[in-house]
């Protein structure tokens, strides 16, 4: 390692400095060595311990539930299906809550009418709402999107009517004084200043999304990731739910992820 | 420059009153009382007054952003009802779109004029890039340049939309001293270029003198104007920065710190008083 300008101080004082910098590569490696760690101590503890595989089966045991999943289960399926509704619901929450939100923090009438009422639904737990959503919408496709939905699009109008609200003053007066009208300043200011967290709203809300999936299959389906994590539980095969688990947090990391990179791509300027 | 009839003035302030409501429901505060005023075409007028006086906004009044409680505001002929191309404003901060490139906030305003072609729209882009000194910074984005730099994209991109009136509400008031000069110095050096008529806020008595023809001193809240000064009588039309070392300019600007002074304790005694009797 260089010695850098005010390289005296120790190593130590300066990977631990309040809110200090580190290199692109010594994150990467660190990242990787924690996953590395996980996985030692995993194995360390199925090794030398009683436990049986049961309740904790070996990381290749859980590797050959997932190939098995893939080759007889067709684990591609159900992943496609989990996939798509959520995909479904999070698109459907997100057209819906972007132009509401922006209507919501912009326009105090609409604002006002709406948030109390937004609020009190946000605060209602989504597992509470599954029965309603079998007894209205039964237990097919519908009900599953429709939980999803609730899970999702109260939460983000908030969050985008509170982005909405903070954009400065000065740049809508800049806009009106310089010729544009209510649809520009709402198009070409608004929408467009939140538009960096609102990217980021998204990516949290989609992580929630993942969570209210997994809930909708188990209570009812006959397909999905959730389905076949609950369905191998009946059977007591527990690498087949780790194996479901697992592919759930990597589906999750991967979008996580391709979002953030998107943001750095798309917003150049906040760097 | 706008057309004006015979005898009219290019902007008339006549008898604005301008009442805020006071936080918590304390009734209402009067922020400016009876104030008029006449400024012509190609005038470049400063308001000075103590911090808090009013004057960010009876300038927002004209601009059309804030309305008056009474009085009416015209510009060539016409009542303001709201903000609009022909009265451009420079702010201090959020003055640009950080969202935007120095190139793109320029042509921001350019979109909204009727019978632009995108040709014409790069000429004058480019054109006022130019004129304050921001070309070869086009692909920059606002948090990369610096605060100096961002006051002048910002009236790059004001100028760019071609209003008839330019409001500048105190646009060097966050550079440091010699920034703000180079500033002033460049302002005085487009303005001589483009004819603009211009209202200049600001509560540094320095930066009045040096830029105004005239100089309209505000009293403490509720702002009422306590002396018109007409700077061009006593200095040179045109100025550079040796105009600040000349003894017209020091006797100015002395006399108008001294009002401006006497004003500033007035608002603190009664803050004073507000606060004990609150208490």
């Amino acid at each position: 390692m260089s010695r850098e300008p005010g390289g005296a101080r120790s190593v130590w004082k300066r990977v631990f400095a309040l809110r200090g910098r580190l290199s692109r590569t010594t994150e990467i490696v660190l990242a990787v060595a924690a996953f590395a760690i996980l996985l030692l101590l995993w194995t360390v503890v199925v090794a030398t311990s009683s436990i049986k595989p049961q309740y904790m089966p070996s990381l290749w045991g859980i590797g050959r539930a997932l190939y098995d999943l893939f080759a007889d289960f067709d684990f591609t399926t159900d992943i496609y299906i989990s996939v798509e509704r959520v995909g479904i619901a999070f698109l459907l929450s997100a057209v819906m809550a972007i132009p509401i939100g922006i209507l919501m923090g912009t326009y105090r009438v609409i604002g006002a009418m709406s948030e109390p009422v937004i609020d009190l639904i946000r605060y209602l737990p989504v597992p509470a709402l599954v029965p309603l959503t079998v007894i209205w919408l039964g237990i097919g496709e519908e009900s599953k999107i429709a939980l999803l939905w609730m899970g999702t699009f109260f939460q983000l109008v908030l969050l985008i009517a509170d982005d909405a609200k903070r954009v400065p003053q000065e740049y809508v007066e800049i806009a009106y004084t310089l010729g544009a009208k209510q649809r520009h300043v709402l198009g070409l200011v608004i929408l467009r200043s939140i538009l960096p967290t609102m990217v980021d709203s998204l990516r949290i809300t989609l992580g929630w999304c993942w969570s209210y999936v997994i809930l909708a299959e188990i209570v009812a389906a006959n397909e999905g990731i959730g389905h076949v994590i609950w369905a191998s539980r009946r059977f007591g095969k527990t690498p087949e739910v780790m194996a479901g688990v697992i592919t759930i947090g990597l589906i999750g990391l991967l979008s996580d992820q391709l979002i953030r990179f998107a943001h750095k791509r798309l917003f150049p300027y906040l760097r | 420059m706008a057309e004006q009839a015979a005898g009219e003035h290019f902007l008339r302030i006549d008898q604005v009153t301008k009442w805020f409501d006071a936080p918590k429901g304390a009734g209402s505060i009067k922020v400016i009382d009876d104030v008029s005023m006449t400024i012509e075409d190609g005038d470049l007028a400063v308001f000075v007054g103590p911090s808090g006086c009013g004057k960010t906004t009876l300038m927002r009044i004209v601009a059309g952003l804030d309305e008056p409680s009474t009085g009416t505001v015209s510009l060539a002929g016409e009542t303001i009802k709201g903000p609009d191309r022909r009265k451009g404003v420079v702010f201090q901060s959020y003055s640009s779109f950080p969202w935007l490139n120095v190139y793109d906030n320029v042509k921001f305003g350019l979109r909204f004029r009727e019978g632009i072609s995108p040709k014409q729209a790069d000429e004058i882009t480019r054109h006022y890039l130019d004129l304050v000194g921001l070309a070869g910074f086009e692909k920059f984005y606002v948090n990369k340049i610096s605060g100096g730099m961002r006051q002048r994209l910002a009236l790059a991109r004001t100028l760019a939309a071609d209003p008839d009136i330019l409001l500048m509400d105190e646009p060097f008031g966050a550079l440091d001293a010699q920034n703000r000069e180079f500033l002033q110095v460049q302002l005085l050096d487009i303005r001589e270029r483009e004819r603009k008529t211009i209202i200049f806020v600001t509560h540094d008595v320095d930066e009045a003198v040096f830029l105004a023809e005239r100089v309209f001193i505000f009293s403490a809240r509720p702002a009422t104007i306590i002396e018109e000064v007409r700077v061009n009588e006593t200095l040179p039309a045109k100025r550079d920065l040796k105009v600040k070392d000349s003894a017209e300019f020091l006797h100015l600007r002395n006399r108008i710190q001294a009002v401006i002074r006497t004003q500033a304790r007035r608002t603190e005694e009664e803050m004073f008083r507000a606060a004990a009797s609150s208490a």
